[in-house]
């Protein structure tokens, strides 16, 4: 009986141990493609960038090997690290407002009823939906100095002191840029907060309904404790899509007045195509990795804490 | 269960749709083919056209029906496009090059340094009917070291636009080369009766700084030593250049007033349009279709002022020309195309649209040619701006100008730090 047992017994690991490698491998093929294009469009790129990042290369002669040169000599000019600065400002405000206003979006969203929630979310998330520049050149209407949508309803309402120069002016135009960014985001940080709230368990709000807690206490310690890890994630990409904005940029400003609203983006760009550096350009991109992993490593870090299980 | 297979067979067409029409032609509306791949012709493509300029598009019409043995690609040019497209066709090294393209004059140094431009002295060497068809200042402006690498179609210099029923109004008198000081009491009187006296777009921006340098100095010696970058950019005579333009945008003389210094096209032109500027600042070649598009009909062209009280014959300005990068594919080809896009034929025929063509003789249709053409003799293309690419975008952009307004003098140690590693590197 034993025997019989123990043939029984290891017949059935080895089954099982066969079905784990086949759906192992199965899933192996159906990660292939992936795996393939991110190799391919992704990894190999970075790695060649980086490599570039210590050699002179004007596009058309041999490469030439300069050490750390290109980063010194990027990290000491003035109009770089000005595009730096303001990529890192961009980077950051929008995370603020994207995070703060879809955050909000969502807490109002979950009061609403169902029907209420769909057409509040449709809403909400339809300039996501919309690209970068077209949201871009429909803001330059919007803050047009003479005759734009906004000073022209400020002058409406009595408030014609308040009229700006809002794409004009070096510093507001730069707040500007990263509010419209944010406000862009805000509706891909609804989604995915509203899903993170619809997916905890009644049972909690529950017993705060017979202690007679209001809203906003049910908010403040029942659900955004709970959905920290899903804020944690959303705060990383928030700040990498803010690290890459250019599209925007472009779209509003075009980089100016002059080259005050100059993204790194931009300037990789422009040392790139129109001053044949790429060296230069490739070592400026792998500084804005590295800044803004430093940056997305520091805010998973302050936002770490106890995960709760439910 | 069957509704479940019914939705995953669908799904699966679907998907197979999307990849098959993804991988399937770009259907990029702006290529326009000629012929099929599969007729053999030699294929040249264009990247000249820009969107709703007339003359191009006619330029690129002609050559079709000129060369229906060629497979003409027409591509939408783009000031920052060209650059890219040239430059990813030529790193990558493939079968798709760019076989002529347009650039100013003052554009082209980056490409040449880099050895990306087909050299095209022996061809207008070899053809002295053609090359002697165009006007030669407009030619040397074209060359680098000696050789030719563009071919001059168009010369643009900026000029500006009276709105003469403001001027009729007011009473002013609209004078050809105001000085500065004259240039600024018309301002201000225009100013005190609530119209703008100046409209520049945040694109044309940099022509007031160029053209005010250009005239800063007494003599041909102080400016050539300038342009060549042998003189600081501190100097007093070029910051006193900065601080006439300032002036201009201190005191809201250029519209909309605040903020000026990045006022849109479209901004500009809407200004115009309603009236409220006197003079709007446009490239000689744009005076017809601009004006028809902002509806204004009692204007005068005049010259661009010369921003100085110590010169005003000087004006900012270069040929538009043709480039052939060198990596582009049938070459014969390609320059039988460039010399019939230069030719009088087709010069002629972009004249009669209102481009001032650089041609030794032009005879067109067009009865205000002389108005956009009368200031060619005054061309200056040597330019500080033109001492490297990065200069040229610090300046050209409006970055010189906007961080001086914001940061004063100090916004000049860049140019200077510019200017040295470059006389440094020489």
């Amino acid at each position: 009986m034993d025997s019989y047992d123990l043939f029984g017994l290891e017949r059935g690991k080895y089954m099982k141990r066969k079905k784990i490698k086949k759906q192992t491998i199965i899933g192996l093929i159906f990660l292939f493609p992936a795996a393939a294009f991110i190799l391919i469009f992704m990894i190999i790129p970075l790695i060649w960038n980086f490599g570039l990042s210590f050699f002179e290369w004007n596009g058309n002669s041999a490469v030439q090997f300069k050490g750390f040169d290109n980063f010194v000599t990027l990290l000491t000019t003035k109009a770089v690290t000005s595009s730096i600065t303001k990529s890192i400002f961009i980077a950051l405000v929008a995370t603020v407002v994207a995070m703060g206003l879809g955050i909000v979006y969502a807490l109002f969203l979950y009061r609403l009823r169902r029907r209420e929630q769909k057409i509040f979310r449709f809403i909400f998330f339809s300039p996501a939906m919309l690209p970068l520049s077209v949201v871009g050149v429909l803001f330059i209407f919007v803050f047009a100095n003479d005759s734009g949508i906004l000073n022209s309803l400020l002058e409406a309402i009595g408030l014609g002191s308040l009229r700006r120069a809002w794409l004009g002016e070096p510093q507001l135009s730069l707040w500007v840029i990263a509010i419209v960014q944010g406000w862009r985001q805000s509706g891909v940080v609804m989604i995915l907060t509203t899903t993170a709230i619809l997916g905890l368990p009644k049972s909690l709000f529950e017993n705060g309904i017979l202690e007679g807690t209001t809203y906003w206490e049910d908010v403040k310690y029942i659900i955004l404790p709970l959905i920290k890890s899903s804020v944690n994630l959303l705060l990383s990409m928030m700040l990498m899509s803010g690290f890459k904005t250019y599209d925007m940029v472009y779209a509003m400003t075009k980089g100016g007045p002059g080259e005050m609203t100059y993204t790194v983006p931009m300037k990789i760009i422009q040392l790139g195509f129109s001053y044949n550096r790429y060296g230069e350009a490739a070592a400026l991109g792998t500084i804005l990795t590295v800044i803004a992993t430093v940056l997305i490593l520091l805010s998973r870090y302050s936002m770490r804490g106890e995960t709760y299980e439910y | 269960m069957l509704k479940k297979k019914m939705a995953g067979i669908l799904c699966s067409i679907l998907a197979v749709a999307v990849i098959l029409g993804g991988c399937g032609n770009s259907g990029n509306p702006n290529e326009n083919d000629t012929g099929n791949a599969s007729d053999n012709k030699p294929a040249v493509t264009l990247m000249i056209e820009v969107g709703g300029y007339a003359p191009l598009e006619k330029a690129v019409e002609m050559v079709k029906e000129k060369f229906p043995d060629y497979n003409i690609i027409s591509k939408e040019w783009s000031i920052d496009g060209v650059k890219k497209a040239i430059k990813t066709t030529y790193a990558s090294g493939g079968e798709e090059s760019i076989d002529i393209a347009f650039n100013s004059a003052t554009g082209i140094l980056g490409f040449a340094e880099a050895d990306m431009l087909m050299d095209l002295t022996p061809y207008m060497e070899e053809d002295t009917k053609w090359s002697g068809s165009l006007q030669e200042k407009a030619l040397s402006s074209c060359t680098y070291e000696g050789k030719t690498y563009g071919i001059p179609w168009q010369t643009a210099y900026p000029v500006l636009v009276a709105n003469v029923d403001i001027f009729d109004e007011l009473g002013i008198e609209i004078k050809d080369d105001w000085t500065y000081d004259e240039f600024i009491e018309v301002s201000k009187e225009l100013k005190e009766n609530d119209y703008f006296p100046l409209g520049v777009s945040t694109g044309n921006s940099s022509w007031l700084i160029r053209q005010s340098y250009l005239n800063a100095f007494e003599t041909v010696e102080e400016l050539d030593a300038f342009n060549n970058g042998e003189t600081s950019v501190l100097d007093e005579k070029v910051v006193e250049a900065f601080e006439r333009v300032a002036y201009l945008y201190e005191n809201n003389y250029c519209y909309p007033g605040e903020g000026a210094i990045a006022a849109t096209d479209d901004e500009c032109k809407a200004g115009m349009a309603n009236g409220k500027i006197a003079l709007y600042a446009m490239t000689n070649g744009s005076v017809g279709a601009m004006t028809e598009e902002m509806g204004i009909e009692n204007y005068r062209v005049i010259n661009f002022p010369s921003l100085s009280n110590y010169s005003a014959e000087n004006l900012l300005g270069s040929p538009d020309v043709y480039i052939v990068p060198a990596n582009a594919k049938n070459k014969e080809a390609v320059i039988e195309v460039l010399k019939y896009l230069t030719s009088e034929e087709v010069l002629t025929e972009m004249a009669n649209m209102g481009t001032v063509v650089p041609l030794n003789e032009v005879t067109t249709e067009d009865p205000n040619y002389l108005e956009y053409s009368k200031d060619i003799d005054r061309l200056h293309p040597e330019d500080f701006a033109n001492l490297s690419d990065e200069i040229g975008d610090y300046i050209s952009t409006g970055t010189a100008m906007t961080t001086y307004l914001y940061e004063g003098e100090s916004a000049l140690d860049e140019l200077e730090r510019m200017r040295e590693a470059l006389v440094n590197n020489q």
